[in-house]
C-alpha cells in the first residue's frame, strides 16, 4: 500500500498503518492537506535540491550589483581593450572576466547576474498575470455555466489555437518591443491552460454540498467563487503555477532570441543565447555560448523539479514521494 | 549597388588596384603573405591586403567548376539586375560592351567586350561611337550576330515598367531623351507584348544603331565617367527573342540566350543553377573571359558558410569555391594559408546616417555644430573592432575611398569626446536623445547601435534603439522621407558600393549627397540637401577633363565631411578562400569574387 491510497482522514505514517490502539490513539494527530503537502516536499530530495538552486537564483539576481561591484564592470559596458582581441574576437575567462567576455567585450558574469533578473522578474510577473486571468476566467466559466461557459469555452479554444510565436512576432512587429510587450504576449498566450484546469475543478466542485449550503445561506456568486471555491482548487492552480515559471522564462529567451523580446543592451539570457548563437566569434569562443545556455538550463530545470515535487506533494496518488 | 553581405560584416564591393600589385611587386601571382600598403594614389591607405598565390603551373581545359552558396541573385537579367552577385551571374553567359580586366592590379580597368576599342569620342564630348565586334552570335537556332540593334534594345529595356534596372539615376540624365523614354515606360503595362511592343516602336535618341556593328550614343553634356560607366552590365545588347518574356522575370530567367563561353542549362531559383558550354561561341571574339571549365554549378542551397568553408579545407570534390563563406573569426588561422585573399571591395561600408531633417530634440540633428560634434563622439576604431578588426575593416574618414579617383584622404573628426561636449554646449544643445534605427537580424548592426549607445553616452547623448525588421528596414524606414522626416529616427547604418570603378565619384556623390533628388529615387536617406554640396556636384559633372573632375570631386568630399553629412566607417576588405587546386583566381571587385570564366582547375582534379 501506497501513502497515496490514504487521505488524511485516516492517518498514516511512511510505514504503515498507524496502530490505533489505546496507546497508539494518542500519537494521532490530525494533519492538514497543506501540512501533508508540505511534509512529502520536504521528503522530496530532488525537489529540495531544486528549490536551493532556485534561492541561489534568486539571491544572485538579488546581488546582481554585488558582482558588478566586486568585477569593477556594469553589465552593458563594452571593454575595447581588455575585453575584445585586435580582430574583435571575445576573450576567454580570465582573472579578469570570470567567464570570459561577449562579442563587444562585455563582462559575462556580471551580464549573467543581471540577466537573471529579467528572467526571474518575467518568469514570476508573466506567471502571475497568467495564473490570476486563467483562474478567473476558469472560475467564471465553470461556475456560471450555460451561455457563459459556452463563451468562455470557445474563447479558451481560439486562444489555444493562435500559433504563439507568430503572433507574437506579429505584435512586436506592431507595438514597440521591450519587457513589458513580452510579459502580456506570455499572460495573453498562457491564461487560457489555466483557466481550462480550474474550469474542469469548478465543474465538480460547484456540485458539492457545502457550495449548496452556502448558497441556500444566501452567499453571493462572488462569495462563493472566492470564499468557497477558490480554495479548494488553490492546490492545482499553485502545481500548474511552479509549472508555468520556467515556461515564461524560456518564451522570455525565445521571444528575446527571436529579436522581439527585450532589446540590446539590456542583459538578458535569450539575447545573450541570440548573440553567440548569431555570431561567427562562438566557433572559436564557447563560452560565449554555453554559460548563459547552462545558466537557462540549469534555472528551467530547477524550476520544472521543483513544480514537479509541488505536484507530487498535492497528489496524494502519487507514488514518487520517496526519492 | 546593392552589395553581398556576409555573416559579421556587410561585404559589398571592389578590389585590387595598381597599389596593391606593386606594393606585392607588380607580380600576377602576388606575395601570397600578408602586406599592408601605406601608400594610395590618393595618399590615403588601403589598408591590409593579401593576394592569394596560385597562378602557377599551365592552364588545364576542363572539369566543372563546383560553387557553393547560400543565396540566390536578384534578377538573372543583365539589363535588369543591380547586384554584385547578379552581375557575376550574368558573365558567364551574357557579354557587355565592355568589362573589367581579370588581372591582378588591373581588376577595375576597362577593356573592349563585344566593343571592337575604346569609344570614340567627338569633340564636343557628348557624342560616343562604339563599334562591335564581328563573329558574336546569340545562341539561338539557327545561330544569329549579335548587333547594334540588341544594344539598342537592352538599353531601353533598362527602364522597363515592370522592373526597371535601380541604377537608372546613374545615366538617365546623361542619355538624350532617356528620361522622356523611360517615363512613357512607365505608363505601359508591365507585361510582355506591352513592354515589347514600347520598346520596338518608340525610339530613344541618345541611343542609335547606326548599322549593324555601330552604336552612337548621344549624351546630354559632356560626361568623363561615361566611357567607364559603359561596362555596366545593363548596356549589355537583348536578343528580340526575349521581347516574349516580362524583363526579370523567373521566365524569362529560364529562358536566357547567351552569347558568352557559357549558356544557362538550368536555372532552379534559390536552388541551383548549371552553366555548360555555349557551342556558337568563338574564343578569337573574347578577351576578358578564357573559358577554361566545361561547366560551372552553383548549389545555393548552403545555409551555413562555415561549413562551406570547412568542406572547400577538407578538399571536397563539390566545394570548389564557396562564395563569402570566410569571416573575420576564421582570419587568423588562414592568414599564412596561400588560398586565402582579402582585398579591398572600394565601398563605404557601413556608414552612419544622420537624420538631418529629424524634429527631434528641436531638430537639433539638422545643426552642422551637433553632427559635427557626434562626429567628434564617435570612436571608429571600436567600431572597426567589433566588424572584425582592421585586417578585414580599413578606416575611412571620407566619402571616397582611395581607390577611387578623386579620393581625397581627410580626417576632419579624430575622435575627441571632451571637444564633443564643448560643441554641443556651445551649439546650445543638452539632453540629446536620439533614436538609432537598425536590425536585430544583423550582427553587425546590432553590435554597431550598442557601440554607437556607448561612445555617445560618454558625452550625455542617450541613444535608444529602434529595432526594424529587415522587410522593413528600406521599405518602412530609410527610403521614406516622411519617416526621417516625422523623426522615427535620428541615426542608421547603410553601406554603398559604387556602380562602376576608377572615376566613379558620381557613383558616390549622386545618390548619397545630391539633396534634389530624394528616397526612394536617392539613398540620401538622411535626406541631407547642401545648396553648396549640390552645386559643387554639378561643377565635377560637368568637368571638361578627368583631372579637373577629380579635383573637384577631392573639393566637394571635403564639402560633405565639413557639413558632417554623415560618419563613414570603413572600406572594407573581402576575405576569399580557395583551394590549391583551383587556380588564377583573380578577386574582382565587381563581383567581391574571383571571375568563374577564368580560373582552372588542376587536371586531375577537373573531372569532379
Amino acid at each position: 500500500m501506497t501513502v497515496g491510497d490514504i487521505v488524511s482522514a485516516t492517518p498514516v505514517s511512511e510505514e504503515g498503518p498507524l496502530n490505533v490502539g489505546p496507546e497508539g490513539a494518542k500519537k494521532i494527530e490530525g494533519r492538514s492537506p497543506w501540512r501533508l503537502a508540505f511534509e512529502r516536499l520536504r521528503r522530496d530530495k530532488a525537489a529540495l535540491i531544486s528549490m536551493i538552486v532556485i534561492v541561489l537564483i534568486v539571491v544572485v539576481a538579488i546581488i546582481a550589483p554585488v558582482f558588478k561591484h566586486l568585477t569593477g564592470h556594469p553589465p552593458n559596458q563594452q571593454y575595447f581593450d581588455t575585453g575584445l582581441t585586435p580582430d574583435g574576437l571575445p576573450r576567454g575567462p580570465t582573472g579578469t572576466f570570470v567567464l570570459g567576455t561577449d562579442d563587444l567585450g562585455r563582462d559575462i558574469l556580471v551580464r549573467l547576474a543581471y540577466g537573471a533578473r529579467i528572467s526571474l522578474l518575467v518568469g514570476v510577473v508573466a506567471t502571475f498575470l497568467t495564473v490570476a486571468i486563467g483562474t478567473l476566467v476558469g472560475l467564471a466559466a465553470g461556475y456560471f455555466g450555460k451561455i457563459v461557459d459556452t463563451v468562455l469555452a470557445r474563447l479558451i479554444d481560439v486562444m489555444l489555437s493562435i500559433p504563439f510565436l507568430l503572433f507574437a512576432i506579429s505584435l512586436a512587429s506592431v507595438f514597440q518591443t521591450g519587457l513589458k510587450i513580452v510579459i502580456i504576449v506570455l499572460a495573453i498566450f498562457g491564461w487560457s491552460s489555466v483557466a481550462r484546469i480550474v474550469r474542469g475543478q469548478v465543474l465538480s466542485i460547484r456540485e458539492r454540498e457545502y457550495v449548496e449550503a452556502a448558497r441556500s445561506m444566501g452567499a453571493g456568486s462572488w462569495r462563493i467563487m472566492l470564499i468557497d471555491i477558490l480554495p479548494n482548487v488553490i492546490a492545482p492552480i499553485i502545481v500548474y503555477t511552479t509549472l508555468l515559471i520556467p515556461v515564461s522564462i524560456v518564451g522570455e529567451a525565445t521571444l528575446s532570441f527571436l529579436g522581439v523580446g527585450v532589446q540590446p543592451p539590456t542583459a538578458d539570457w535569450g539575447q545573450m543565447i541570440a548573440d553567440a548563437q548569431t555570431s561567427n566569434a562562438v566557433e572559436h569562443a564557447w563560452w560565449f555560448l554555453v554559460f548563459p545556455s547552462v545558466a537557462l538550463l540549469i534555472t528551467t530545470l530547477a524550476f520544472n523539479i521543483f513544480g514537479d515535487g509541488v505536484r507530487d506533494a498535492f497528489d496524494p496518488r502519487s507514488d514518487r514521494v520517496f526519492r | 549597388m546593392q552589395t553581398r553581405t556576409r555573416g559579421a560584416t556587410a561585404v559589398a564591393g571592389l578590389a585590387v588596384l595598381a597599389t596593391i600589385a606593386t606594393a606585392c611587386g607588380g607580380s600576377s601571382s602576388g606575395g601570397g603573405t600578408p602586406s599592408s600598403n601605406s601608400s594610395s594614389p590618393a595618399g590615403s591607405s588601403v589598408g591590409f591586403q593579401k593576394i592569394s598565390d596560385n597562378d602557377t603551373g599551365t592552364p588545364s581545359k576542363g572539369g566543372t567548376l563546383n560553387i557553393l552558396s547560400s543565396s540566390d541573385t536578384d534578377y538573372l537579367d543583365p539589363n535588369v539586375t543591380y547586384y554584385s552577385y547578379g552581375y557575376e551571374m550574368v558573365h558567364p553567359w551574357s557579354r557587355g560592351l565592355y568589362a573589367y580586366q581579370n588581372e591582378e592590379g588591373h581588376q577595375t580597368d576597362v577593356i573592349p567586350d563585344l566593343a571592337t576599342a575604346a569609344p570614340t569620342v567627338s569633340s564636343d564630348g557628348k557624342t560616343l561611337t562604339v563599334t562591335l565586334r564581328d563573329g558574336v552570335f546569340w545562341n539561338t537556332s539557327p545561330k544569329r550576330a549579335v548587333t547594334a540593334d540588341d544594344v539598342v534594345r537592352g538599353i531601353k529595356t533598362a527602364c522597363n515598367p515592370a522592373q526597371p534596372f535601380g541604377g537608372l539615376p546613374d545615366f538617365d540624365f546623361l542619355i538624350e531623351g532617356y528620361q522622356k523614354f523611360c517615363a512613357g515606360f512607365a505608363k505601359v503595362q508591365p507585361n510582355a507584348k506591352a513592354i515589347a511592343d514600347y520598346t520596338e516602336n518608340t525610339d530613344l535618341p541618345g541611343v542609335v544603331a547606326k548599322d549593324p556593328t555601330t552604336v552612337v550614343f548621344t549624351l546630354t553634356q559632356p560626361a568623363s565617367f561615361f566611357p567607364s560607366m559603359l561596362a555596366l552590365p545593363t548596356f549589355s545588347p537583348r536578343p528580340k527573342e526575349m521581347d516574349n518574356y516580362v524583363p526579370a522575370s523567373t521566365q524569362a530567367a529560364q529562358h536566357t540566350i547567351a552569347d558568352g563561353p557559357y549558356q544557362v542549362k538550368s536555372y532552379q531559383p534559390t536552388k541551383s543553377i548549371v552553366f555548360t558550354r555555349n557551342p556558337v561561341w568563338d574564343s578569337s571574339t573574347d578577351q576578358v573571359r578564357k573559358a577554361w571549365v566545361d561547366k560551372i554549378t552553383i548549389n545555393m542551397t548552403i545555409t551555413d558558410r562555415s561549413v562551406g568553408l570547412k568542406q572547400q579545407l577538407a578538399g571536397t570534390p563539390t566545394a570548389d569555391l564557396c562564395e563569402l563563406c570566410v569571416g573575420a573569426t576564421d582570419l587568423p588561422s588562414l592568414l599564412s594559408n596561400p588560398g586565402l585573399s582579402v582585398q579591398s571591395e572600394q565601398a563605404s561600408n557601413p556608414y552612419i546616417i544622420f537624420n538631418t531633417q529629424s524634429p527631434n530634440n528641436n531638430g537639433a540633428l539638422g545643426k552642422v555644430a551637433v553632427r559635427q560634434a557626434l562626429s567628434y563622439a564617435l570612436n571608429r576604431a571600436h567600431l572597426l573592432q567589433v566588424a572584425g578588426g582592421t585586417r578585414l575593416n580599413v578606416a575611412l574618414t571620407h566619402v571616397l575611398p582611395a581607390q577611387i579617383h578623386g579620393s581625397k584622404n581627410i580626417d576632419l573628426y579624430p575622435n575627441n569626446p571632451s571637444k564633443a561636449k564643448t560643441m554641443l554646449s556651445d551649439a546650445g544643445v543638452s539632453g540629446l536623445k536620439l533614436k538609432f534605427l537598425y536590425r536585430p537580424s544583423s550582427e553587425s548592426s546590432k553590435k554597431m547601435f550598442q557601440v554607437v549607445q556607448q561612445d555617445l553616452g560618454q558625452i550625455g547623448v542617450t541613444v535608444t534603439g529602434v529595432p526594424a525588421q529587415d522587410a522593413d528596414f528600406y521599405t518602412k524606414y530609410l527610403q521614406k522621407p516622411d519617416s526621417a522626416r516625422a523623426g522615427q529616427w535620428d541615426l542608421s547604418l547603410a553601406g554603398w558600393g559604387p556602380d562602376w570603378y576608377g572615376d566613379a565619384a558620381l557613383s558616390f556623390f549622386g545618390p548619397l549627397f545630391d539633396g534634389r533628388i530624394l528616397p526612394p529615387q536617392s539613398s540620401d536617406f538622411g535626406l541631407f540637401n547642401d545648396p553648396a554640396t549640390n552645386a559643387c556636384i554639378d561643377k565635377a559633372k560637368n568637368a571638361t577633363s578627368t583631372a579637373e573632375a577629380n579635383t573637384t570631386w577631392g573639393q566637394c568630399d571635403e564639402d560633405v565631411m565639413k557639413a558632417a553629412a554623415f560618419f563613414p566607417i570603413t572600406n572594407p576588405n573581402t576575405p576569399l578562400y580557395h583551394p590549391p587546386f583551383v587556380h588564377h583566381t583573380v578577386f574582382m571587385p565587381v563581383y567581391q569574387d574571383y571571375d568563374w570564366t577564368n580560373v582552372w582547375l588542376d587536371a586531375n582534379k577537373n573531372g569532379g
